[in-house]
């Protein structure tokens, strides 16, 4: 039949249920979705195996939209059998197709029962409408398709329909289908490897050969047959393709640490932003992220958190969806069921690997309670489960929401942290991120803290001072911090208030960071210009350029930023004042971007004055009581946001720099005392003596960070300062420049035009 | 239409009609000046116009540029010129002259309106909020019938998720639009029966193709809620489809539509289990074209031609065609006649009933129960050719016959070996009863003593393939 007259005719169609059935007189509402970011403009999306630097470990790591790849990156094979085999007639047709249909109809009443949707139907269900089976959403369907048929390039609505289909193994889109199924790249795939993965199109689910040999086999020889019927491919091949076993690869472990596999994706969803996205085939990367590192610095935080604030649940579900339950959980309603499913997945996330567990009661005999059990798939089942592992302070009650794990084979209840945090460990001298921890519990909650926005407080003031020494203020330069008011909007006021409310009157600039003095440092922010200082923090990483508030508050830490690139800015003092964007990647050719930049954001001297600072900072300031008798000698920086939000501590030593990061995911206050130096500085006390104690870290910091015996600075006094030691060069670029963070308080792409004035050419001392 | 009392309907649409009848209320107000006259402000609106419109819950302002607009919240409707007229049943109308409606600023648009003129029967329809005010008899809405007529009216769909270029082309004009809305309580709610009665429209598609109708009458009568009972019709006379670039496509002299069904049957619309709710529903509906005339050329494949593809610019096709549908009880009847001169003549007819829920599918058909479980009472088919063999073999060098075994021998190659004989089974009777219509009426019945499902059907044909006409009653004649 004419593609002209049936054009036609469906858009009449279209055009009539278009403007009578979704126009002002409608009753069908078509989804609020941009088919326009989503067809043309569709970001690239990536995919990539990652293992860990010794190989052990590996999982996949991939961007919340699929690969993408132009339908010409694809053998013209697999082209050609996904077109035989779901549309022949695209895209001669006006998006939907009524002979298509009919035929299905036909075969399906023959008992080849298929679906008659175009290429374009199916493309619109899979990114706009959904696949309920509802005659209203195939009527939206229609619409958008033949509107979306007119619009765009046939190529782009195949690149489209690709990237957003299902292949199984847990793979959206063609581009990796074949390194998930054949842990190969499509250019070594075999034709009947190739008429498999297009067979996959109609239902990966059923079509696994895993389950289901005979019928994928069945569907492969039908792709096969029909590229034979339309004169696609050669006879010869065919037969031989058909005549080859179906042998797909095992399915891949996936035993990388998760927040491993989190930051890893956070940073080439940023180097697929920054750059022309990511190779097309699934490439195999090595992370820096060093397991021994990890597990380090995931103990750690994991006791102080634990030792913080005593274990419980996650939260509660409301007495009456408990009550709509009744004494028979086996017989409750689905609606109840689902909707104390819903509640309890608000607090504790669920898998089949880290199911989470809501109390109904407790067994009469022995510490078990009777519980729904969600997996994370389906609806909460009743189950009894020991409570042997409860911490005795944690008095459980009907409601409560708790983890399940399995402790020797055997699942138990877990109680859930009250406080959250993260943990980083990078090499300041590389970039390279060592560690990142981003939780409590990565079963548990998804959500990576290392890369979170959050005041950082005092912790930012190393680079106020850095700022004000490479403006030539000396380090023991006066400071008063008796209170001062500033002039705020609308003929308001400001006076900020140091910690506690005591005052310590006039001091030395490197007293004034040792103590932490809030009210020293916006009197010297004000000095200075905050712009100066705006310009150190965003020369060293802590925020992007032009991503600091300029605002005096900005000097008490107002102004957000991620762990990642916090710790990242005090590596760069550890190495004399040369800043490398941190990466968990090694490098690798195959990805996008520039080579990483390495700046230099003040003169060494001024660097050592501060790293002297810091040094007492650990030594006799704010954060000496989780340091004293430190077989490592660390210098560093608390910090801690208004009313306890956050706390913060950055430790350094040569060749490395550890951030730790405690509060709350709901921005609640701690409990009063919670400071940097008390919850977080702790966690960097104990990831440091473990290292030290395996051999990671000797007490002058990693071998051959800086001279033998030039660490630590001595501490500074009126007068009296040592001159920096010769910092050794930075070794070679190695590789792109990367993302600390996706949003604005990210660490990457620093600038020339960031870098201060006075940092590239300041009075020396 | 304005004025006509329309006849009390017996069902509803569900929500589109609610929306249908809002928009319709909200929009026969609505109104922005299109004109590029110079835009003397004209208010002749006088007190109880303006007194009307504020019971109503309108602001109406002169607008800087001239004009009127009245505005309520989520509204607004330009004006170059308002007149107040007296009304219907002792109310005030209103008139308008080049209107604009849509949404106000910051409110979620769906839709675009604008006319020449509009004329409103009564100012107090535009009570939106004691249409809404569910307190009130029927919602609040108004005991009389309510008209409004649009004059050079220019429907635009919303806006979605694709580009605003695309909105446009998809648009709905006509020189006149008579609405009458009449809404009367039913059942704790209202009911509504919509009238709307268009002359010389034409609906214009994406791609530039286009359809032009005479008169267009479009009946609605419902009440919201999915599971409302609704019935429809709309007659198109004098309709021709054109083509992207204005070439005909085909014409028809009246084209009907007619549909009624209860609440299963507009439930069906987003069931997610559309089949088994049909299975409980009583539905009749009917299209019909009457004066059809097409020429084969547009509907047939340019590429490659055919050896005689002259002929195709001049093979005429011309006639009627209808397609009823009524299903009640799970009983299903369908029936389609055509008889178009230069293609063929058509009868048929076909009786089954639905499953139930309990009907199981055969293996290996993942069919829904209702259609599993259906069963066939009787059919009927009757063809004969009227030009469709001619035209083939013009185009192909070969007769109808041969197309049919040639298609006949692919679906075998296709199939799987083990199903060639089942298949072939199927397929030679019907291919030869198909070219018996060329050589003159062809005719065949299916009668079964009971109603045959499909695993009966099945187990016919795997068993005892030789008893297929027996039990099916088949009989056929030329």
């Amino acid at each position: 039949m004419s593609s002209l007259a049936l054009t036609t005719l469906a858009t009449l169609a279209a055009a009539f249920v278009a403007t009578t059935a979704t126009g002002p007189l409608g009753a069908i509402d078509l989804p609020a979705v941009d088919l326009d970011r989503l067809v043309p403009r569709a970001p690239p999306g990536f995919e990539a195996r990652v293992v860990t630097p010794d190989g052990r470990e590996e999982r996949r790591v991939r961007s919340r939209e699929p690969l993408r790849a132009p339908p010409e990156a694809f053998p013209p094979a697999f082209l050609a059998a996904v077109l035989a085999a779901e549309d022949q007639r695209f895209p001669d047709h006006p998006g939907i197709d009524p002979l298509a249909a009919l035929s299905a109809l036909l075969d399906t009443a023959a008992g080849d029962m298929r679906g008659g949707s175009t290429i374009t139907q199916q493309m619109v269900k899979n990114l706009a409408v959904g696949s309920a089976p509802t005659l209203g959403r195939k009527l939206a369907e229609a619409v958008l398709a033949v509107r979306a048929h007119a619009a765009y390039a046939p190529r782009d609505i195949l690149a489209a329909y690709l990237a957003s289909a299902w292949f199984g193994r847990g793979t959206t889109g063609a581009a990796a289908a074949a390194a998930a199924w054949f842990d190969r790249p499509w250019s070594e795939l075999t034709l009947a490897e190739t008429a498999f993965l297009a067979g996959l199109l109609k239902g990966a689910g059923h079509l696994d050969p895993d389950r289901a040999p005979d019928l994928a086999r069945a569907r492969r020889d039908y792709v096969l047959d029909r590229l034979a019927a339309d004169g696609r491919a050669d006879p010869a091949a065919i037969a031989a393709a058909r005549a080859s076993p179906l042998a797909v690869a095992p399915p891949r472990p996936e035993t990388l640490d998760p927040w491993i596999a989190r930051t890893v994706a956070a940073e080439l969803a940023e180097r697929a932003r920054a750059g022309d996205g990511l190779p097309f085939e699934v490439p195999t990367l090595v992370a820096t992220i060093d397991p021994v590192w990890q597990a380090i610095a995931s103990e750690a935080l994991a006791a102080r958190l634990n030792a913080l604030a005593p274990p419980g649940p996650a939260g509660r579900v409301p007495p009456e969806l408990l009550a709509v339950l009744g004494s028979d959980p086996a017989r409750a309603p689905p609606a109840a069921l689902e909707a104390l499913r819903e509640a309890a997945a608000r607090v504790l996330l669920a898998s089949p690997a880290a199911p989470r567990a809501v109390l109904l009661r407790r067994l009469a005999q022995g510490a078990a309670w009777e519980v729904l059990l969600d997996r994370g798939l389906g609806l909460p089942v009743p189950a009894t489960l020991p409570a042997t592992d409860l911490p005795a302070a944690y008095w459980p009650l009907p409601g409560d929401i708790l983890a399940v794990r399995a402790t020797g084979g055997v699942a138990g209840l877990r109680a859930v942290p009250a406080l959250q945090g993260a943990a980083v460990v990078l090499d300041p001298r590389t970039g390279a991120i060592l560690a990142a921890v981003g939780g409590h519990d990565a079963q548990a909650s998804a959500f990576n803290r290392a890369l979170a926005l959050r005041q950082p407080g005092s912790s930012i003031k190393a680079f106020l001072y850095l700022a004000a020494l490479a403006a030539g203020e000396p380090f023991d330069a006066a400071i008063t911090d008796q209170p001062i008011r500033f002039p705020g909007a609308g003929g308001a006021s400001w006076q900020p208030q140091n910690y506690g409310g005591g005052h310590y009157g006039r001091m030395p600039l490197y007293s004034a960071l040792e103590r932490s003095s809030n009210i020293a440092a916006v009197r010297l922010a004000d000095r200075i210009g905050i712009e100066a200082m705006a310009a150190m923090a965003e020369a060293a990483g802590v925020y992007p350029a032009g991503g600091m508030t300029r605002n005096l508050v900005a000097a008490l830490g107002a102004s957000e930023v991620t762990l990642v690139a916090l710790t990242a800015g005090y590596g760069a003092l550890v190495t004399g004042g040369l800043a490398r964007p941190p990466s968990a990647l090694r490098p690798d050719p195959r990805l996008p971007g520039p080579p990483a930049p390495v700046r230099r954001i003040a003169d060494p001297e001024a660097v050592w004055d501060v790293l002297a600072m810091l040094r007492g900072v650990v030594v006799r300031g704010t954060a000496a009581g989780a340091f004293a008798g430190h077989p490592v000698a660390v210098a560093g920086k608390t910090g801690t946001s208004q009313d306890h939000r956050d706390a913060w501590f950055v430790g350094i030593v040569p060749g490395l720099a550890v951030g730790v990061w405690v509060g709350r995911d709901d921005y609640r206050p701690m409990a009063a005392g919670m400071t940097g130096g008390v919850a977080a500085a702790p966690v960097v006390a104990r990831i440091l003596a473990e290292a030290h104690a395996r051999g990671l870290v000797g007490p002058e910091g990693m071998a051959g960070a800086l001279p033998p015996g030039a660490w630590p600075p001595p501490l500074l006094a009126p007068g009296r300062r040592s001159p920096a030691p010769a910092f050794p060069p930075l070794p070679a670029a190695p590789g792109p420049a990367l993302a600390a963070a996706g949003g604005p308080g990210g660490g990457n792409g620093i600038g020339l035009a960031g870098l201060p004035a006075a940092a590239a050419g300041g009075p020396l001392r | 239409m304005k004025g006509r009392r329309p006849r009390a309907g017996a069902g509803g649409r569900g929500r589109g009609l609610a929306l249908a009848a809002s928009s319709a209320l909200a929009l026969a107000l609505a109104a922005t000046p299109a004109p590029t006259a110079a835009a003397a402000a004209t208010d002749d609106l006088g007190p109880a116009a303006r007194a009307a419109l504020a019971a109503a819950g309108w602001t109406a302002a002169e607008a800087a540029a001239g004009g009127l607009v009245l505005a309520r919240a989520g509204l607004e409707i330009r004006a170059l010129r308002a007149r107040g007229r007296p009304g219907a049943a002792g109310g005030v109308g209103l008139r308008l002259e080049h209107v604009e409606a849509g949404a106000a600023a910051g409110a979620p648009a769906r839709g675009r309106l604008t006319a020449r003129r509009l004329y409103l029967g009564d100012v107090a329809a535009l009570d939106l909020a004691r249409a809404a005010d569910p307190a009130r008899p029927c919602g609040g809405a108004p005991p009389q019938p309510v008209s409004a007529s649009f004059w050079d009216l220019d429907l635009e769909a919303d806006s979605d998720a694709l580009p605003a270029a695309l909105a446009g082309p998809e648009r709905l004009t006509a020189a006149r639009l008579t609405v009458t809305l009449q809404a009367e309580p039913w059942r704790g709610g209202c009911r509504y029966d919509l009238l709307a009665d268009l002359e010389e429209v034409r609906l214009a598609a994406v791609g530039g193709s286009e359809a032009r109708i005479g008169r267009l009458v479009l009946r609605l009568s419902g009440a919201p809620g999915a599971l409302a009972p609704v019935t429809v019709a709309l007659t198109a006379d004098e309709l021709d489809l054109r083509l992207p670039g204005g070439a005909p496509l085909a014409r028809a002299g009246r084209l009907t539509l007619a549909f009624a069904g209860d609440g299963a049957a507009t439930g069906a619309l987003a069931a997610t289990d559309p089949w088994g709710a049909l299975g409980r529903a009583r539905l009749r509906g009917e299209a019909a074209a009457a004066g059809l005339a097409t020429a084969a050329a547009p509907w047939l494949d340019a590429a490659p031609p055919g050896p005689a593809a002259g002929a195709d610019a001049i093979h005429p096709v011309a006639g009627d065609l209808r397609l009823a549908l009524e299903l009640a009880g799970g009983r299903l009847a369908v029936a389609v006649a055509a008889d178009l001169g230069g293609l063929a003549r058509v009868d048929a007819a076909l009786e089954a009933t639905l499953g139930g829920p309990g009907a199981a599918a055969p293996a290996g058909l993942a069919l829904p129960p209702a259609l599993a479980g259906a069963a066939l009472r009787a059919a009927r088919l009757a063809w004969a050719d009227r030009g469709l063999d001619g035209l083939v073999t013009a185009r192909s060098g070969r007769g109808l016959a041969a197309h049919l075994a040639a298609a006949e021998t692919a679906a075998l190659a296709r199939a799987p070996a083990a199903a060639r004989p089942l298949l072939a089974r199927l397929t030679a009777p019907a291919v030869a009863f198909l070219a018996g219509g060329v050589a003159g009426p062809v005719e065949a019945r299916l009668a079964p003593a009971r109603p045959v499902t499909l695993p009966a059907l099945l187990r016919t044909l795997l068993l005892a393939p030789g008893g297929l006409a027996r039990r099916f009653g088949l009989a056929a004649a030329p």
